[in-house]
């Protein structure tokens, strides 16, 4: 404020003083212009009116030849003594002129008016008068006029010092406001001046004056609150920490608060717990179980540790928990610690509607603090695909062996096809009424060198990477086809979403169901699993083959995300109750449950249940309990190289 | 500081000039005043007429009366260039200067500035007869005249001034005449005037009768205008042609404002039968006109407001024999033959603002406006049984009108013009009027004339204008009448007139004027018994000149005379060919002498030639023969009892005087009076 | 209407009768010599006609009465009615206003041009023949002056008069 301090009352004066000189300026030289001008023209009006008024006079008495008037008007008129000379002339010759003492010796400025004579009341010309007249009225007029713009251009100056004092008296009061409002404060009262008065500064300081007894009021009030805001928000901002950090179901810190310790960490060990098939538990006796299932689990990890400082305890994703060892251990005591926990959880029981649950877990770990939950990640599937329980990551070792082994595998499957050692397996499927056989599933096998029969989850996604899997649908489609061409039964054929968007593959199927005839026999397994994502065009490719004739079966149903909606929308044939749900039917009250309501629903929807997997008779009698129409399974019959039909 | 300067200047200028003192002033002022005052008389009474942008005839009533002039129709003889037309209904019209006979509506006529055309036929056949005794002045303005007054005259236009009409510092007399003569006439009437410093009323009456009736025939049954099977019932015989009628006229003015209203009871014979058939004696045609007009007039410095607002009530109220006895129409027989009554009352309301401004220099402007509503307000329609040629009237008003019942019409007129005076010698008027009517409109009509006076002897004036007629309420609602067919799809008759006069003032009072015009008509309304219906057809070009002389011979007498001739053709969209222009004389030549025998006695004589006249297209009869009448008066001016008795004898020489009747009706043309002797006295106080 | 009986004899405009008389007492007052006039301190306005016109001449002194009662103005006045055969050199007048007349009219202008006395004529005509003033009734009203007979030593009218005039050569 202090740097460049404008006067407002400066302000105003000055605009004011420059407003009014450029104006005066203006009028002034304007006025100097025009009326110059103006001053003229008056002097010549004068004399125009001098010369306008006689000349009717002096027409008439030219006219009427009256010589002694026209002079007598002359002799008077040059008494003006602005009037220097008069002359008039009667049809070209001077009869009258009549000049001043002043003209006689001869003055320089001055304006000559001629106007012509006319008879009275006509317009015929019959003479001239010539009227020389002074400017000396003009100059003397213009010497007063100077002098008195001069006068005013004083006054007018006196009166804007005047002014511009008056002004700045006036304004002063909002100085003396203006200053006592610099240490103004809420908490302070000012005792403003001129509330007494009964103008403008009087407004301003009343309504100041009321302004800071609300303020003060006010900011009372305001520091009450804020004292009691403050506590409030520290509270909060404490609990939404703890919420950022920790797990609310387990009350273990989180994925967040593990990340934060790795990366504060110099060294240290991980280790992550996964629940096997955790979501099934979920799905199948609801959340409540599921997160009692978590606490219970959370609470005996809890139980474990709790006297080992070195060992902090993470919940990191609905079933996923991690221990992380702040100081690294002995690798021997890490895979101690590793088995004990699997052997600790997969101990525990738990008890639902009396039903006892137990789970199976997973542990992948890193004995390296770098990446350590990325690499306990990978370990951690690892174990899973190796279908170990734990399993301990080890960089090298992991990366070239499975690099080697898929090499391998890719030289052995183009082997394989080029020696077309790529053959169908066909397991029946029997009617569980009639105990006949209903149809068979061409099952894909690769033969080795050593004539070892190989299933083909041990190749295919390797198949799939290395761009051999379409040539060995095609060896599936034309073998199964070309077997069955001769054969009255129906046979399944498995397909993947991958199969049913190659437009070449589809052609394909077309042209030997064309070939062989079988396009009323064939029956297509799609895995339910995948159908989601192309929906739209496995809709297409399932109304395409049944217009052909051809019957669809759903494959591995109730393994994913069962959906009920889309089973009917895919106007499906059977449906392939998975694996998982038949294996423990006989045993698992819940498998039963689930399998029950996929027949029930089939059955509304004329879908024909098939069972997979029965691999024992209990299972088998389960089965036929639960209505399911066909059983495919080892312990009816297993894959073989030929059909049974065949073998009869 | 500038002031003080003119001050100076004045103050010097006055003392170079003969000094003035007061009184001085004061005359001079008085004398300006006193010019000014003569010359607006002057104006108003047409005084100075021939220094005016306008070409007119003034006729004075006391002139006219020393001439044994009748009435208004009488004078209208005089004026040059203008003949008589007459119609079966005897609505005769004053033809100015050869423009379409056959429509009325050509000229208008206005009783101290109050037009009183009726709307049925927009004529004024009824005013014919006015008194002359009652006109204290008739001015006649050949041509479209002015433009001010908004009233688009077309070919004519006659103001009949009353005694009514006031100078501050001219007395007014109070008079009673009667006057008797041939047809068994009979006429009597007073005016009177009460005069106040602020108030003023007038009143004038004159009642008037005659039972004149004039041979006729045969009548329009002879060429079949009822069929060929009723030519045999064709007469000859005496149409009546008689009058009875009374007039009150009232003027009243209080300080600015004035009121006007007039009542005309005007009853005639039925002439020659609407239906062209002879009618009774006793049969007639009633044309009432009432007007009541009020107005303000005020002069406030350079502004003069002229505001009026009146009212008029006219009618055509025919009560006759149309048909007679025994006549057949498509097998109905009128035995006892066919009564009639028609009826349609209309009524106008006018309303008019004025301003004139004279504080330009040189100029003088005058704009306003005039807003007319023409009505009609009562129609009936009465006949014998048409279907049983019973005899009894049956009320046919609702079922076969004569006449729209509905018929109305809005005019508006706005007008602008201004008066420039360029110098003393020369001046212009120019303006325009611009006419909306609920139908077709006129438009835009300039107007532009120049006076140039040359010096006090000799005057030169150019006029052009252009005007319109619009068309009559026959033409445009006309009903169920096999002979007229009304349209309202009609556009006005327009006019361009261009005219030229040189004037030579001899002396005081007498002077030598000549005019040349010509007169180019466009969409004249026509109809015909072969095309009833009226249509926009005809257009014509009428030139010509006129020539007027006013002067004395002796000290003791004063002669005047007028010679107009008039020729043009038309040319008529249907048949394709141009025609001399028909019913027109080309040759009018009219004239009187007085001569004072003594200061109370003076013998006078009247002169008319009626040149011969072509007949329409398509009319094998000869040509209308041409006339002379001569007319002498005698009167006797009593100076010490103030009464005025005087004799006259009309068409002294008995002439045939006939006007034109139209093809296929009257087979002889429309007789008019013979030899007729008339005396008037007249008193005043 | 008191000129409608006049209408006998010569041809007069009413209203040109009435404006004259108006306005031409009145011009004489603007005469600057008008004292060296009077005749026993009073103005003679005589009218000078023929036979046939006495009654128009007697209407327009009546006229005058009417109009001016006593005086023109602050002097005593006289309307004096004279055929123009009874006019003389020997009479005192200070104004002749002439009526028409087809041979008098010379008579009168040279009594006046001898004796100063002030003309007026009915028609405009006469001014050629030596009168000195007329007026007309034009587009506007017109007061005509014959320039040759102003050149009197005993007629001196005042300028703003002459201003008003239209001159006749």
């Amino acid at each position: 404020m202090k740097k460049n301090f404008n006067s407002l009352s400066t302000k105003i004066v000055v605009s004011i003083a420059a407003v009014s000189l450029f104006i005066i300026l203006v009028i002034f030289s304007v006025f100097e212009n025009i009326n110059k001008k103006a001053f003229l023209n008056v002097e010549i009006e004068k004399a125009n009116l001098i010369a306008k008024t006689i000349k009717p006079l002096i027409a008439l008495n030219v006219y009427l030849d009256m010589q002694n008037k026209i002079n007598q008007i002359a002799h008077q008129l040059i008494k003006n003594p602005n009037i220097l000379s008069i002359k008039v002339l009667k049809n070209g010759e001077i009869i009258n002129e009549v000049k001043s003492n002043e003209y006689k010796n001869g003055i320089k400025d001055a304006f000559i008016i001629k106007k012509d004579i006319y008879k009275p009341n006509s317009k015929i010309n019959i003479g001239q008068l010539i009227l020389v007249y002074s400017d000396k009225g003009y100059r003397e007029l213009m010497e007063k006029y100077t002098k008195v713009m001069f006068i005013l251009l004083f006054v007018l100056s006196v009166i804007f010092i005047l002014f511009s004092l008056y002004v700045k008296k006036l304004l002063s009061p909002l100085r003396k406001i203006a200053r006592l409002l610099k240490n103004y404060s809420p908490n302070q009262k000012i005792k403003f001046p001129f509330i007494l008065k009964n103008n403008e500064i009087g407004l301003i300081s009343n309504a100041l004056n009321n302004m800071q007894e609300k303020n003060f009021q006010y900011s009372k009030k305001q520091q009450n609150i804020n004292n009691l805001l403050e506590k409030k928000v520290n509270e909060k901002t404490m609990e939404l920490r703890k919420q950022l950090y920790a797990d609310t179901l387990t009350d273990m810190p989180n994925r967040l608060s593990l990340f934060n310790d790795i990366e504060s960490a110099d060294n240290g060990a991980l280790l992550i717990i996964n629940i096997d098939d955790f979501k099934e538990i979920n799905d199948f006796f609801g959340h409540e179980i599921g997160d009692n299932v978590l606490k219970k689990i959370s609470d005996r990890l809890k139980n474990m540790f709790s006297a080992d400082k070195n060992i902090k305890l993470y919940r990191l994703s609905g079933d996923e928990f991690a221990l992380f060892f702040i100081e690294k251990p002995s690798f021997d005591y890490f895979i101690k610690i590793a088995k004990k926990l699997v052997y600790y959880i997969e101990k525990m029981i738990f008890y639902h509607e009396n039903n006892e649950l137990g789970v199976i877990v997973s542990v992948g770990g890193t004995h390296q603090i770098q990446k350590a939950l990325q690499k306990a990640d990978i370990a951690l599937k690892s174990a899973k695909k190796q279908q170990k329980s734990f399993f301990i990551y080890d960089e090298k070792l992991n990366i070239e062996e499975q690099y080697k082994e898929n090499m391998d595998w890719v030289n052995k499957l183009k082997k394989a096809i080029n020696q077309d050692k790529i053959i169908p397996y066909f397991q029946p499927i029997f009617n569980n009424k009639s105990g006949e056989i209903t149809s068979y599933e061409c099952l894909m096998r690769l033969i080795d060198d050593n004539d070892d029969v190989i299933s083909p989850y041990k190749f295919l996604p390797i198949a799939k990477k290395s761009r051999l899997y379409d040539k060995l649908t095609e060896i599936m489609i034309e073998k199964s086809c070309s077997h069955f061409e001769h054969i009255n039964h129906y046979f399944s054929i498995n397909l993947s979403t991958e199969d049913i968007v190659n437009p070449s593959i589809v052609e394909y199927i077309k042209q030997k169901l064309k070939k062989y005839n079988v396009a009323e026999k064939i029956i297509f397994e799609i895995l339910e699993s995948e159908g989601i994502d192309s929906y739209k065009n496995v809709s297409y490719f399932i109304n395409e083959m049944k217009e052909l004739g051809c019957k669809i079966a759903i494959d591995d149903f109730g393994s994913g995300y069962s959906n009920f909606e889309h089973l009917i929308q895919l106007n499906v044939d059977y449906i392939k109750i998975d694996a998982s749900l038949i294996k423990n039917l006989d045993t698992d009250s819940n498998a039963q449950i689930v399998v029950q309501t996929i027949v029930d629903f089939a059955k509304k929807l004329n879908i024909l249940t098939v069972a997979e997997f029965v691999h024992n008779e209990e299972i088998l009698i389960k089965v036929k309990e639960l209505n399911i129409d066909s059983t495919q399974g080892f312990y009816l019959g297993e894959p073989l190289k030929c059909t049974i039909h065949h073998l009869d | 500081m500038l002031n003080k300067l003119f001050n100076t200047t004045l103050l010097f200028s006055s003392l170079i000039c003969v000094v003035l003192n007061a009184q001085t002033e004061n005359l001079l002022t008085s004398i300006s005043n006193e010019m000014e005052h003569f010359n607006e008389v002057a104006t108003t009474t047409k005084q100075n007429e021939h220094y005016q942008p306008y070409i007119i005839s003034v006729f004075e009533g006391k002139e006219l009366e020393k001439l044994g002039i009748l009435n208004l129709k009488e004078a209208l003889t005089l004026v040059p260039g203008v003949d008589m037309a007459t119609d079966n209904a005897n609505t005769q019209t004053p033809i100015f200067r050869g423009s379409n006979p056959l429509a009325s509506g050509q000229s208008k006529l206005f009783i101290d500035g109050i037009l009183v055309n009726n709307v049925f036929f927009d004529a004024y056949s009824e005013y014919l007869s006015f008194p002359v005794e009652m006109i204290k002045r008739v001015e006649v303005v050949r041509g479209p005249g002015s433009k001010v007054d908004g009233i688009n005259a077309y070919a004519g236009s006659i103001n009949v001034i009353t005694y009514a009409e006031d100078f501050k510092g001219f007395e007014s007399n109070d008079k009673i005449v009667f006057k008797y003569g041939s047809y068994n006439y009979k006429m009597g009437g007073f005016i009177k005037t009460y005069k106040t410093d602020n108030l003023k009323i007038f009143i004038d009456f004159y009642y008037q009768k005659d039972d004149k009736k004039l041979p006729a025939g045969p009548d329009g049954l002879s060429q079949g205008v009822f069929g060929a099977n009723n030519i045999s019932l064709s007469k000859s015989g005496d149409a009546p042609l008689w009058l009875k009628e009374y007039s009150i006229g009232l003027n009243l003015t209080y300080k600015d404002f004035f009121l006007k209203a007039r009542t005309l009871e005007h009853t005639q014979g039925s002439a020659y039968g609407i239906n062209l058939a002879l009618p009774q004696d006793s049969d007639r045609m009633k044309l009432p006109s009432q007007y009541l007009e009020l107005g303000y007039n005020k002069k406030i410095n350079n502004f003069k407001i002229d505001i009026k607002a009146g009212i008029k009530y006219d009618a055509f109220n025919s009560k006759s024999k149309l048909i007679p006895n025994d006549l057949n129409i498509s097998g109905v027989i009128f035995q006892d033959g066919g009564y009639g009554e028609h009826f349609a009352a209309q009524r106008t309301i006018y309303q008019s603002s004025y301003l004139k401004y004279s504080g330009i220099a040189q100029h003088t402007i005058t704009a306003g406006y005039r807003f007319i509503k023409e009505q009609t307000i009562d129609m009936s329609s009465k006949l014998s049984n048409r279907l049983t040629g019973d005899v009894a009237l049956v009320d046919y008003t609702d079922t076969l009108a004569f006449f729209n019942k509905d018929a109305k019409r809005y005019t508006y007129i706005f007008s602008l013009q201004d008066e420039f005076q360029l110098s003393r010698t020369v001046s212009f008027i120019y303006g325009f009027n611009y006419e909306q009517t609920s139908y077709k409109d006129a438009g835009f009509e300039p107007k532009m004339s120049m006076v140039y006076q040359v010096d006090a002897q000799n005057i030169f004036k150019a006029i052009y204008s252009r005007s319109h007629r619009n068309s009559s309420w026959q033409e445009m609602f006309t009903m169920n009448n096999l002979a007229r067919v009304g349209t309202t799809s009609l556009n006005p008759e327009k006019v361009d007139t261009i005219e030229f006069a040189y004037i030579k003032k001899i002396s005081s009072d007498s002077y030598l004027q000549s005019n040349i015009f010509y007169l180019l008509n466009k969409d004249q309304i026509y109809n015909s018994s072969a095309d009833p219906k009226y249509r926009n057809v005809v257009d014509t070009d009428i030139y010509g000149f006129e020539f007027e002389y006013k002067g004395y011979i002796s000290s003791a007498d004063q002669l005047y005379f007028n010679y107009s001739y008039t020729t043009g053709k038309s040319y008529i969209a249907d048949e394709n060919k141009n025609k001399s222009l028909p019913n027109i004389a080309n040759h009018l030549l009219k004239g009187y002498y007085i001569y004072n025998l003594n200061t109370s006695l003076s013998l006078n004589g009247v002169a008319k030639y009626v040149g011969s006249k072509d007949r329409v297209s398509g009319d094998t009869r000869e040509k209308v023969k041409d006339y002379l009448t001569i007319d002498s008066s005698l009167q006797y001016k009593n100076q010490k009892y103030n009464y005025t008795l005087s004799l006259s004898i009309k068409n002294m020489f008995d002439t045939k005087v006939t006007f034109p009747s139209p093809p296929n009706t009257y087979v002889q043309d429309y007789e008019q009076e013979r030899r007729s002797f008339y005396i008037a006295f007249k008193k005043e106080f | 209407m008191i000129f409608a009986t006049l209408v006998h004899s010569h041809n007069y405009d009413q209203l040109l009768l009435k404006a004259q008389a108006s306005i031409f007492p009145k011009i004489v007052l603007l005469d600057k010599k008008l004292n060296e006039k009077l005749v026993d301190g009073k103005i003679i306005y005589t009218i000078a006609y023929e036979e046939e016109d006495y009654f128009t001449a007697q209407e327009i002194a009546k006229y005058m009465k009417i109009n001016f009662k006593e005086n023109f103005d602050k002097y005593n006045y006289k309307v004096n009615l004279i055929k123009f055969s009874n006019l003389s050199y020997d009479m005192n007048t200070t104004v002749i206003y002439a009526l028409n007349s087809n041979e008098n009219i010379q008579k009168v202008a040279n009594i006046a041009k001898k004796k100063g006395i002030i003309t007026f004529s009915y028609d405009i005509n006469n001014l050629k023949n030596g009168l000195l003033f007329s007026l007309m009734l034009e587009k506007t009203t017109v007061l005509y002056l014959n320039k040759e007979n102003l050149d009197n030593e005993k007629i001196d009218f005042i300028d703003s008069l002459l201003q008003m005039v239209n001159f006749i050569d």
